[in-house]
């Protein structure tokens, strides 16, 4: 088991830094750099290209590839996540601690608001297959999956902000602010979710121990919580646990347009600005959450389920 | 599934900037007499829209009245008023003291230091924290406000500011010539990464001879100097000079009616009231700026009373209709200098003959464009120059009327002859190119797709690119583009005609790599002639050329709207340039 765990990190580490050497590649091959973010407006500023170049000196763009990564990998280890071009003077961490909590809590809430409705919804269509709360929950599921959640906020937002007046259009600056977007998220993991737990539940249903329980006279309530739910939810697990991997990323719709200040926006933002050690810092830190994550659930798997040896 | 909000696009490559139409109507001093105006819509404050929601078209009323309505009068400069000019105040009534005025924006607030003033959302702010020596108001007209007057010598190499004094930095330090002189020589210096180093062209020496004089020897004519550099906003030397620019930008101290309060980016920014502000302590008690990406919230916001005012547009259509809820909003509406055009690459075999790029404004239906795709809320481009800057704009110029007949004659004449394909092609090269529309750009996407349909038309393949701005730049200026589209300043940004930097072989921001050498003189010329009139026939020949060389499509100029709540108080009768009422909100009050 310890052999299994250390060779994961190991593994782990490797993936991190080979996406970290891909992703500074990309975005330095990518044409144009973050100066003409801060000269740009509509070419008022008139610049010469001389001094462009002064200024790109000035944030260290027209060093050799190589360096700037060296430079980068060497301050990261130092906990230095170096600073954003954009927001000049403003560290690179000092961004990502104000907007990581933000975009935290709306994906906690929301994978919170889709076990408690998709958990039940599934097992109760899978149980009652083919009655008419399967066929709505189906329905219901497909259009979760399909819908753009970009055009369910915005009738969200027409509904609730514009016609009812009972929430803000935009924010997040108290609770009400967080009611549609937790909700706007939450459609499509419900959804998903809610489909997984019926096909397990089925299978489950279908196996001899449910069989040899009904035999044996046990109620459909025992035999339910007793024998079919624990199996079914394991491979449900599974997939949450998954995707708390995701705790920090999959928001950038939503926060766009709920204007909430989290790192999707900050994220998306900074991909187009070219930030680069804004995105580098970024896309470190949600690798490792995944790797981190990944290795958490299987462990957790394997703990749960006895008939799983890891090696 | 990601989407670019159309507004951090259109952020970059807008015209309708803080900057554009700066406020700076231009130079007095030495030259020339300036500037126009914006036309407003009749005696501003209401809309040249016409009344009817989004979904008609009748667009008749917006493109027919602008270009035509009243002659504004020419700028001013009070180089000698002792207290700015208060502008004629739509409401009677007396202030109110205190509340908190919610403004939203399109984009984070990256810094707020006098190098950051060029993203309009950031200008807003910033204009709260500082003072600059000279500030022209939403009617064009320059006060002195930091100043109280100033003089320039004949020869125009000599600028003398008088200050005022009373004056106190947030930090309750005094404004004296020391902080004029440190600004001005520190954001002249591009090594010190300032993007508004042009703004100080050919300027010498900054001399601080007394607590209240400053000296400014420039080393040959600028006409934009007082236009651009005595507009910089001023900053606390010694507290600058301690902790740099880089840390200054996220706690500046200015001498503004509002400091800094609190500055969370990507969120909000908000400024309170500072009490010993020389002009009085503003009535509201904070103001504060939201971040909300997303055009269509924006109008919600507005609509439901959480904002009171959108400092960057919403979607053309939303426009509109704010403009005609008279019963709610107080609206504005200007014109913007920066025209909406298509640079072409002039170094491409097929845009490198002059009578291919005026066919090609012949076979564009502009007028068609601007209904369709804007409402009506633009008006035509004859050239670089917009036609509200009326002490510069040159009407006889070539025009281009839409004449697909005449386009296709002109490109067969061209040597491009039809190929078997539908397309045409000249010593076997086709007549096939790309155009890069900024990523999520919703504005002008459509344009694109229509302008697309004109060029088939005419036997012409262009294809549409989605591609981030940075990199559209980038590879525009490199030279390995063949056509995009956005808005931009040819000339007119400050109100000063000068064109150098996108019209002149080696300019900056040459994106068509346009390249005539009488071009280049005359743009020399320009900059360096002092006679008023002398100075307009050079920008008139440079137009001229213009209409006629064709280095880039041109389209259009676009119509910006300001919207205000209804709550909102102290705001004046009718505003030339909209997007400058900003600096007034120490005026403002909350019904």
């Amino acid at each position: 088991m310890l052999r299994y765990v250390i060779r994961r990190f190991l593994q782990g580490i490797i993936v991190v830094f080979l996406i970290s050497v891909a992703t500074f590649g990309i975005l330095h091959l990518t044409p144009g750099d973050p100066i003409f973010v801060l000269i740009g407006e509509s070419g008022t500023a008139q610049l010469t290209t001389e001094q462009i170049a002064q200024i790109r000196h000035y944030w260290g763009l027209d060093q050799p590839l190589y360096v700037q990564y060296f430079k980068w990998a060497g301050n990261m280890f130092r906990g230095n996540f170096g600073e954003s071009v954009i927001e000049v003077g403003t560290p690179v961490s000092t961004l990502i601690m104000q907007a990581a909590p933000v975009t935290a809590k709306i994906n906690v809430l929301a994978l919170l608001l889709a076990i408690v409705i998709a958990i039940p919804a599934g097992i109760l269509s899978g149980v009652r297959q083919y009655s008419i709360f399967d066929y709505f929950s189906t329905l219901g599921a497909t259009l979760g999956v399909s819908v753009p959640s970009f055009w369910i906020a915005l009738m969200l937002i027409i509904l609730f902000a514009l016609k009812f007046r009972l929430l803000p259009p935009f924010g997040v600056s108290d609770w009400k602010g967080y009611l549609l977007p937790v909700v706007v998220l939450a459609i499509e993991q419900t959804a998903i979710i809610a489909r997984l737990m019926r096909s397990t539940t089925i299978e489950a249903l279908g196996q001899d121990f449910v069989r040899t329980a009904r035999a044996k006279g046990l109620g459909q309530a025992v035999v339910l919580t007793r024998h079919v739910v624990r199996n079914a939810l394991l491979p449900v697990v599974t997939v949450i646990g998954y995707r708390i991997a995701f705790l920090l990323s999959g928001t950038i719709v939503i926060e766009t347009v709920f204007a909430v200040p989290g790192i999707g926006q900050l994220f998306v933002n900074s991909v187009y600005h070219l930030d680069y050690q804004v995105v580098q810092a970024i896309v470190l830190i949600l690798s490792l959450l995944v790797v981190a994550a990944n290795l958490a659930t299987d462990l957790v798997y394997a703990f749960i389920d006895p008939r799983i040896r890891l090696t | 599934m990601s989407r670019f909000p159309d507004e951090t696009a259109r952020r970059v490559l807008s015209g309708t900037t803080r900057r554009t139409f700066l406020k700076r109507a231009a130079a007095l001093g030495l030259s020339a007499p300036v500037v126009g105006s914006l036309l407003a819509a009749c005696g501003g404050g209401n809309t040249v829209a016409p009344t009817t929601s989004t979904t008609s078209s009748s667009s008749s009323g917006a493109g027919a009245a602008s270009p035509t309505a009243e002659v504004i009068p020419t700028t001013q400069i009070n180089t000698g008023a002792s207290t700015p000019s208060a502008s004629p105040q739509a409401a009677a009534g007396t202030p109110k003291q205190g509340g908190s005025l919610n403004l939203i924006g399109h984009q984070e607030i990256a810094g707020l230091s006098p190098n950051d003033t060029g993203p309009g959302d950031q200008w807003v702010m910033i204009t709260q924290i500082h003072n600059a020596l000279l500030e022209m108001d939403e009617n064009f007209v320059f006060n002195p406000v930091l100043a109280t007057s100033f003089e320039t010598a004949p020869d125009g190499l000599t600028y003398t500011f008088h200050l005022r004094s009373g004056v106190k930095f947030h930090d309750g330090t005094d404004f004296s010539s020391a902080d004029v002189k440190y600004t001005f020589d520190f954001y002249s210096n591009a090594s010190n990464g300032s993007v508004i180093a042009n703004y100080f062209q050919n300027m010498d020496t900054v001399t601080a001879s007394d607590p209240t004089t400053v000296v400014v020897k420039m080393k040959a004519p600028n006409a934009a100097f007082i236009a651009l550099g005595s507009s910089v906003f001023i900053v606390q030397s010694k507290y600058h000079a301690q902790v740099g620019e880089k840390v200054y930008r996220t706690k500046p101290v200015g001498t503004g009616p509002f400091k800094l309060q609190e500055w969370v980016s990507a969120d909000h920014t908000t400024v309170a009231a500072f009490d010993q502000h020389f002009r009085g302590r503003p009535h509201v008690d904070t103001l504060t700026q939201k971040l909300v990406a997303e055009p269509s919230v924006r109008t919600i916001a507005l609509q439901t009373g959480q904002a009171d005012s959108s400092v960057w547009t919403v979607l053309v259509q939303d426009d509109l209709k704010l403009n005609a809820d008279t019963a709610h909003f107080t609206s504005f509406t200007s014109v913007s200098v920066a025209v909406n055009h298509f640079p072409i690459n002039n170094q491409r075999p097929f845009f490198a003959d002059k009578q291919v790029r005026q066919a090609m404004m012949y076979a564009i239906d502009r007028q068609k464009v601007i209904d369709t795709v804007f409402q009506g809320a633009a008006v035509l481009a004859t050239g670089n120059l917009a036609p509200n800057l009326q002490a510069w704009y040159n009407a006889g110029v070539t025009k281009y009327s839409y004449d697909v007949a005449k386009a296709n004659s002109m490109l067969d004449a061209a040597g491009w002859a039809v190929g078997s394909d539908g397309i045409r092609a000249k010593n076997g090269q086709k007549f096939s190119f790309v155009c890069w529309v900024l990523s999520g750009d919703q504005a002008r996407k459509p344009e694109a797709v229509l302008v697309q349909q004109y060029m088939k038309a005419v036997n012409i393949d262009m294809q549409v690119q989605e591609l981030p701005a940075t990199t559209i730049l980038a590879q525009l200026l490199a030279g390995k583009g063949d056509a995009s589209l956005f808005n931009w300043t040819y000339g007119g940004s400050s109100g000063d005609p000068d064109a150098s930097d996108t019209l002149r072989s080696n300019g900056g921001s040459n994106f068509s790599h346009y390249n005539n050498p009488q071009m280049d003189t005359l743009l020399d010329q320009g900059l360096k002639e002092t006679d008023p009139t002398k100075r307009k026939a050079i920008y008139d020949q440079i137009q001229s050329i213009v209409s006629d060389d064709v280095p880039f499509l041109y389209m259009m100029y676009w119509q910006w709207f300001n919207h205000f709540a209804k709550r909102v108080q102290g705001l004046p009768k009718s505003a030339l340039n909209g997007g400058q009422l900003y600096a007034k909100a120490y005026q403002w009050w909350i019904a």
